[in-house]
């Protein structure tokens, strides 16, 4: 991941054309080297919405390369990514939350053409549905921290939160979990499997 | 698990960078909810697609760009065009000469028109001709 990020903060920099198919030859790098989490981090902050989490890992790429010239390389470049990509997150949730306010239509898990994820559906949708009703903030720390491994340090610059507002968060959204699916947790005796209502 | 395992490290094994340690029940909680909400594993198929997919649309967003200066440049030119067509229609309408009076009336008749005017004509009947004069004595 530093290689690409290196090669890519570093091209960023250019203004002519060798520096440019430089830039272009270091872009596709870095997202090949981000895109499959990504668009893991989009699924999981979208409630598990396969085709949604493509759509925002596009965009959060095609915005990235549309403003990579003014990336000043004050943070590192995958979280100056994680940054853009949370602000698409969140602004696919207003625009699917505006519209189905105005159509009136559920959100239901849509159709996914791809291999469907392996593990219980209904424990999943569980689990998608807890994380949904968690406030925004609590939502975005729990993701990145506990299912993407990002440090807190990461996070809370990745979120342009303090760090101590990401440990608050940390611990509300493993309150409001627990208390949601207390019954996922594993025994000490040995994994209790729950099947999802 | 073991795909979680292999690409991001299970919060219990991460106490130590989330500043927040977890206690062993948290964490095994927190590596319970990763193990389940799992997104599924993208095949050589989808990455492909994911690239193409990305590749069209910057080039259609480079595309977009010069667009969007090509738009005010069609409507500056079809302004100036516009302008100019007005400027060129202004320039060929038809001006209104006054026809010259020169050659239009004989000598004689010029002259009675100008005395006419002048006022002279009242009274003298010297500018009638010769046989309406040689009438007028008869009668007066």
């Amino acid at each position: 991941m530093a290689r690409a990020d290196g090669a890519l903060a570093v091209a960023a920099a250019g203004g002519n054309i060798s520096v440019d198919l430089g830039r272009e030859r270091a872009f596709e790098a870095f997202v090949a080297e981000h895109r499959d989490s990504a668009v893991r981090m989009a699924w999981r902050l979208l409630g598990g919405d396969a085709a949604a989490a493509e759509d925002v890992a596009q965009e959060a790429f095609v915005r990235a390369h549309r403003s990579l010239p003014g990336f000043r390389g004050d943070a590192k470049l995958s979280t100056w990514f994680h940054r853009i990509l949370l602000n698409e997150v969140q602004r696919h949730r207003r625009w699917r939350s505006l519209r189905e306010r105005w159509s009136g239509e559920l959100h239901a898990e849509p159709p996914d053409p791809r291999s469907p994820p392996q593990g219980d559906p209904a424990l999943r949708r569980r689990v998608a549905r807890a994380l949904e009703a968690l406030p925004r903030g609590q939502r975005e720390v729990f993701v990145l921290v506990h299912l993407e491994g990002l440090t807190v340090v990461e996070t809370a610059e990745a979120t342009g939160r303090a760090v101590g507002t990401i440990k608050s968060h940390l611990h509300r959204a493993l309150q409001a979990l627990r208390t949601e699916l207390g019954d996922l947790a594993p025994t000490r005796n040995g994994e209790r499997e729950v099947a999802g209502t | 698990m073991s795909t979680n395992d292999e690409r991001r490290p299970p919060a219990s094994r991460r106490e130590d960078r989330t500043a927040d340690a977890l206690s062993p029940e948290e964490a095994r909680f927190v590596s319970r909810v990763a193990d389940v909400f799992q997104p599924p594993e993208p095949t050589a198929a989808d990455r492909v697609r994911f690239h193409a997919r990305l590749e069209a649309r910057l080039a259609r967003g480079t595309g977009q760009a010069a667009l969007r200066w090509l738009a005010p440049a069609t409507l500056a030119l079809a302004a100036a065009l516009l302008v100019t067509a007005q400027l060129r229609e202004d320039d060929v309408a038809p001006t209104v000469t006054a026809r010259p009076l020169e050659g239009a009336l004989g000598d004689a008749e010029e002259e009675t028109l100008l005395a006419l005017v002048a006022g002279d004509v009242a009274g003298d009947e010297s500018v009638l001709p010769e046989d309406y004069q040689a009438i007028a004595s008869l009668m007066y």
